[in-house]
């Protein structure tokens, strides 16, 4: 390393040459920088005096952290550092090898023994193709479909979902039957605000006054197995893995209580869902999303669902409960709510356009909900038809924006007449801000 | 019945969910997009992109040679061998952020503040690995060589 042109020129020191660990920091930054990417590193201790370099993991994760992990290392010498030398002398060789393995994942030799990996083709490192212009228009080449399902009789699919989601929501124990006896099952936090319904104030919102309620404490506590947060720890990896229709239930049994409106107004949901090749036979894939209330607040969550199906075997306990199906595997993301507007059938717009922000052309039409503006729309998004039809009356009846119209109404019982006559009473005394 | 996993199998396809994620969004992010994210797929894969079917690495250029630039985000990933076959095939299923062209920065000056065009998208993405039994081992210790065999996005919010 003492010869590389790169150390030389920023007058580094490499480990063994009285190196200190952020120097050693500089090194592996540059390196991972590099171009053509690095592939192999060896800091094995040819010739080193002095300190070494990597003495434990919380070295290996200040010069390397996780997220700038080197993803074309493919080989890694650290024979006669202290942070293998003693786990080897401690009997805990395994331990640092499944460890280095998790932290470097395109690693295939390690210590220049081979790793047990499945493999990709990968794009090659280094950019030797030439680079494309990206494409600039402001609206994307390909519209948002409606629910696409194929290869599959319909009929099956929403009556499996409604069967699903109906005893997940009443007693979740009656599903056990649905699990095939090798079943996968899994659920996955992802905490992060949604930026589009942080900009319309979904979280504030005066139709959704239970999002503040909402705390990620219980799934995080009861084994979210989102591999962003827990890939690190193996014990968590496996045990936040549940297997077998028994053992699914039992889990299941502890998480929140739900409620799915599966049979509510359809575009609240969205399928998507295609035959897949399952070893030697087919499978079905199935994704739904959608949104769900969590009981004890009534705030409401978004989550995303997918099923690894296949017919029921003749004879298993999924076909002697009545399922035509059963369940290989389930994954279930909850995630913070996003308006079921994000998959509204219709062009997508990548930039928003000047247009927006004008009024319609043409004549005088009857107020609709598109003359609101876009946050204000969005925020009625979540509310039952029949109320948002209320809403928008009311807003085109009194010029009240869409959060007092919803106040105005929901101190009136959700009666038109009632709120139209309690604003002309009150109307003098409101400020500029109540109206459109 | 259908053979239980072991926890080999599990830290393994864990590992490799994690590589894939990686190396798939950074490919698709990239300049080089179109010559790198066909790599990953084979004539037979099934693609959906928001409810509209491509098929094989020939749609997934079609489809991206006209999408504008992304930048991902991956929030939030997780990874099941699939009982069943050995060795199994992987169902990865992701929960992240886009964003696309170029932001907010790109909607114009007039743009109301609570318009949330421009703004980064929620994307749900589901994936299939499955070993390709025609590819033979290139490298020591390699289980098998996987490629995305099904692959359904969604935007979410």
């Amino acid at each position: 390393m003492i010869e590389d042109e790169l150390v030389k020129k920023y007058n580094l020191r490499p480990p063994g040459y009285g190196g200190t660990s952020r120097d050693a920091a500089v090194i592996f930054k540059l390196a991972s920088q590099l171009k053509p990417e690095i592939q192999s590193l060896s800091l094995a201790n040819n010739n080193l005096t002095g300190t070494l370099l990597i003495r434990d993991k919380k070295e290996i994760s200040m010069i390397v952290p996780r997220k700038d992990k080197m993803i074309h290392l493919r080989e890694l010498v650290l024979t006669g550092n202290p942070i293998r030398e003693l786990a080897y002398k401690n009997g805990a060789g395994a331990t640092y090898r499944a460890d280095m393995v998790r932290r470097f994942t395109s690693l295939e030799v390690l210590d220049q023994e081979p790793i047990t990996q499945i493999s990709f083709d990968a794009p090659q490192p280094s950019t030797s193709h030439v680079p494309v212009e990206k494409p600039t228009a402001t609206v994307f080449p390909f519209e948002m479909g409606p629910s696409f399902v194929t290869g599959v009789d319909g009929a099956i699919v929403s009556k499996f979902l409604t069967r699903f989601f109906n005893a997940f929501d009443s007693q979740r124990d009656l599903l056990m039957g649905a699990y095939d006896s090798a079943a996968t099952f899994s659920f996955s936090a992802n905490t992060s605000i949604p930026a589009r319904a942080r900009v319309v104030g979904f979280h504030s919102s005066p139709a959704m006054p239970n999002q503040r309620k909402l705390d990620w404490k219980t799934w995080l506590e009861t084994g979210s197995r989102n591999l962003i947060r827990i890939g690190g720890d193996p014990q968590k990896t496996l045990g936040n893995l549940h297997i077998g229709g028994e053992q699914i239930v039992k889990v299941l049994g502890n998480l929140p209580p739900t409620r799915h409106d599966i049979g509510g107004p359809p575009e609240k949901f969205c399928l998507d869902s295609f035959p897949v090749p399952h070893g030697q036979s087919m499978g079905l894939l199935l994704t739904i999303h959608g949104e769900f209330t969590e009981v004890s607040s009534g705030g409401i969550r978004s989550f995303d669902r997918t099923f690894m199906l296949v017919p029921a075997p003749e004879g298993s306990r999924a076909k002697l409960n009545g399922w035509d199906v059963a369940i290989l595997s389930d994954q279930w993301i909850i995630r913070g709510y996003s308006s079921h507007e994000a998959w509204k059938p219709g062009p997508l717009l990548v930039q928003a356009t000047s247009q927006q922000s004008q009024p319609a052309p043409g004549a005088a039409q009857p107020f609709s909900i598109t003359n609101l503006p876009a946050d204000q729309q969005a925020a009625l998004a979540s509310l039952p038809e029949a109320q948002r039809n209320l809403v928008i009356e009311v807003c085109g009846r009194t010029g009240l924006n869409a959060k007092f119209a919803v106040d105005c109404l929901t101190g009136n019982a959700w009666d038109l007449e009632r709120a139209i006559a309690n604003f002309n009473q009150v109307k003098s005394s409101l400020s500029r801000d109540a109206f459109l | 019945m259908t053979a239980p996993l072991t926890p080999s199998d599990i830290e393994i396809a864990t590992r490799a969910a994690d590589h894939f994620t990686r190396i798939y969004y950074t490919a698709y992010d990239s300049d080089t997009r179109l010559a790198d994210l066909p790599h990953f797929y084979r004539p037979n894969s099934s693609l959906t992109w928001n409810g509209k079917p491509f098929q094989g690495a020939e749609g997934l250029t079609q489809l991206v040679s006209k999408m504008p630039a992304t930048k991902h985000e991956v929030q939030s990933f997780d990874c099941h061998p699939i009982p069943g076959a050995q060795p199994p095939s992987l169902l990865i299923t992701v929960s992240g952020s886009v964003t696309h062209g170029r932001g907010p920065a790109g909607n114009p000056p007039d743009t109301h503040q609570r318009n949330p065009e421009g703004h980064p998208r929620v994307f749900s993405q589901t994936f299939i690995l499955v070993p390709d039994p025609t590819a033979p081992p290139t490298k020591p210790g390699e289980v098998a060589k996987y490629y995305v065999g099904a692959d359904a996005l969604r935007f979410v919010g």
